[in-house]
């Protein structure tokens, strides 16, 4: 069953088209850089 | 009579019960009527005449949702609005929270800086995540996001600011963060999504800036 996406007040089932543009949006977040350096004395 | 509202209290006249149609004119009377409902509803549907922050949108978040797009949110009057998504939970917590404007599926870029609540350390981040913003992490017990995007309708870049905070059991944090997409596309609507999991509850709100 594909994931259940909210437009407004309409829910329902991702079309296909609409899963796999939204896979392609998760697969394009590129790992976030996180620098763990402390700012902080 | 044109209105006066919402300068002043119009002053119309009453007819009396044995005053015949044209005196005062009967259609006379309905057009100021109208005049007037018309300004109120131009006033607290449309904000005509206000200046400040106007609600323009209310979307209350389902459950165990993959993603929200709220439509229509962005138009022509406004410039500058700002977006608050609280009370709502994420199925898993401590997961990032992605954000996209309209259409526009690449040059996102978000920058930022985070804090656990049980520590000292600042976490820094700067994301090149080419298809969405990255605004910040989802909360799994209560998170609120404060976003204000600078000219999202006009055909121009958009840049975004804010910041979030969340009561997690993996991990409540809070933060501040910087976005900017490099395209110029005219947008109208926008979307929510955790990267992984749903979204649960929760309202989103939408004001605009308006100056006059």
């Amino acid at each position: 069953m594909k994931p259940v996406i909210q437009i407004d007040d309409v829910i329902r089932e991702m079309t296909d088209k609409e899963y796999a543009d939204h896979q392609a949006m998760i697969a394009s977040a590129e790992p976030v850089n996180l620098d763990t350096e402390t700012t902080q004395e | 009579m044109p209105t006066n509202f919402p300068t002043s209290v119009d002053v119309f006249t009453n007819p009396v019960s044995n005053d015949s149609l044209n005196s005062p004119s009967h259609s006379t009377q309905h057009a100021n009527a109208n005049d007037a409902i018309e300004a109120v509803e131009d006033y607290v549907l449309n904000g005509a005449g206000k200046s400040g922050l106007v609600l323009l949108k209310t979307q209350t978040v389902g459950t165990t949702v993959a993603s929200v797009t709220v439509t229509n949110a962005f138009n022509a009057n406004y410039d500058e609005y700002k977006i608050i998504y609280s009370g709502g939970v994420a199925s898993a917590g401590f997961v990032s929270m992605y954000m996209t404007i309209g259409g526009i599926n690449s040059g996102y870029y978000s920058s930022g800086v985070y804090q656990s609540a049980v520590s000292a350390t600042q976490v820094t981040f700067n994301a090149a995540v080419s298809g969405v913003w990255f605004p910040g992490y989802c909360g799994n017990q209560y998170m609120k996001f404060e976003i204000d995007v600078s000219n999202p309708f006009k055909v121009s870049p958009k840049t975004g600011n804010g910041r979030y905070s969340t009561y997690d059991n993996v991990n409540s944090t809070g933060g501040t963060f910087y976005l900017v997409t490099t395209s110029t596309a005219s947008c109208t609507q926008f979307a929510l999504a955790p990267a992984s999991g749903t979204l649960t509850g929760g309202t989103i709100y939408v004001y605009g800036y308006k100056a006059v």
